[in-house]
């Protein structure tokens, strides 16, 4: 299941960025996009999974966002959530998450393309620890599965409204802890919970 | 800070899709061929991941209807 997928490479992802920060260096944010695609397909090849789908652009350099993910929900029907990929560095700052000379923002564009295809769009930040030894706060956040572990982080997600929220109040760069603990979540929310479970997704009318 | 969003629900065929994309998984002989959905529909992103769960049997809500997202999906402030 994606949901066990997740569960395991999100605590991996978090462990490789903290190693590579205690040497104060970096991982390109392209490259683990691809290493998440890669080896989704490689745990659903083993596993002969059947409910999974993967499609790559033949021409990336014309797209806005990262990462496409369409998720069942208990209707049948998906849901697609437009997932904007940032890596942490070894001082936990998005350091690629900025605001631009020209406009539109990123987050703009995203809230656009929310509007055009009705969509929800989230930043995905690939974090680790840092410094060492940590001193991050335990999480407060809870989903459909309970409070996730610190690790559970390693991909964690938040909304573009409090991307485009931060910066419109005059900050100007963005670090792990402007959002974390209480307005990022663990990536397993989009995949494991449905929008109407108990701590699922969204509220609904 | 309400933010409000109608969220549509796509259909899987609606999402499966051909150019600009190619399947990757499962592979696929002749990935430009087949059937496949509409494929101007969100040729936003560089990779395209779809996942499908198992339908909750004594699911009743009416499926035709707006899904409202009526503030940040954070519980705990």
């Amino acid at each position: 299941m994606p949901c066990a997928f997740i569960d395991k490479e999100a605590p991996e992802l978090f462990d490789l960025l903290t190693a590579i920060f205690g040497y104060r260096l970096k991982l390109a944010e392209i490259g683990i996009t691809d290493l998440f695609v890669y080896k989704l397909v490689d745990y659903c090849t083993a596993r002969g999974l059947t409910n999974v789908f993967v499609y790559h652009a033949k021409q990336e350099a014309v797209y806005g966002a990262d990462l496409d993910l369409f998720v069942q929900q208990a209707t049948g029907k998906y849901l697609w959530f437009a997932l904007q990929a940032k890596v942490m560095n070894f001082m936990g700052v998005y350091k690629d998450l900025r605001i631009r000379k020209k406009n539109p923002q990123q987050w703009e564009k995203l809230k656009d393309n929310e509007a055009k295809h009705r969509n929800k769009a989230f930043y995905l930040f690939y974090n680790g620890d840092y410094p060492s030894p940590s001193r991050l706060p335990a999480p407060v956040g809870t989903d459909c599965r309970g409070v996730p572990a610190l690790k559970d982080y390693g991909y964690g997600i938040v909304e573009r409204l409090h991307i485009e929220t931060h910066f419109s109040g005059g900050a100007s760069r963005a670090k792990f802890t402007d959002f974390y603990p209480y307005k990022m979540d663990a990536l397993r929310k989009l995949i494991c919970c449905d929008f109407d479970d108990p701590g699922g997704v969204f509220t609904r009318i | 800070m309400i933010q409000a969003a109608f969220l549509r629900e796509y259909d899987f065929s609606e999402i499966h899709t051909a150019a600009p994309y190619n399947q990757i998984y499962p592979a696929v002989d002749h990935p430009d061929t087949g059937v496949f959905g509409d494929v101007d529909l969100g040729a936003f992103a560089s990779r395209r991941i779809v996942i499908s769960k198992a339908v909750k049997e004594n699911y009743t809500m009416a499926l035709e209807r707006d899904l409202y997202v009526g503030g940040p999906i954070r519980y705990k402030e």
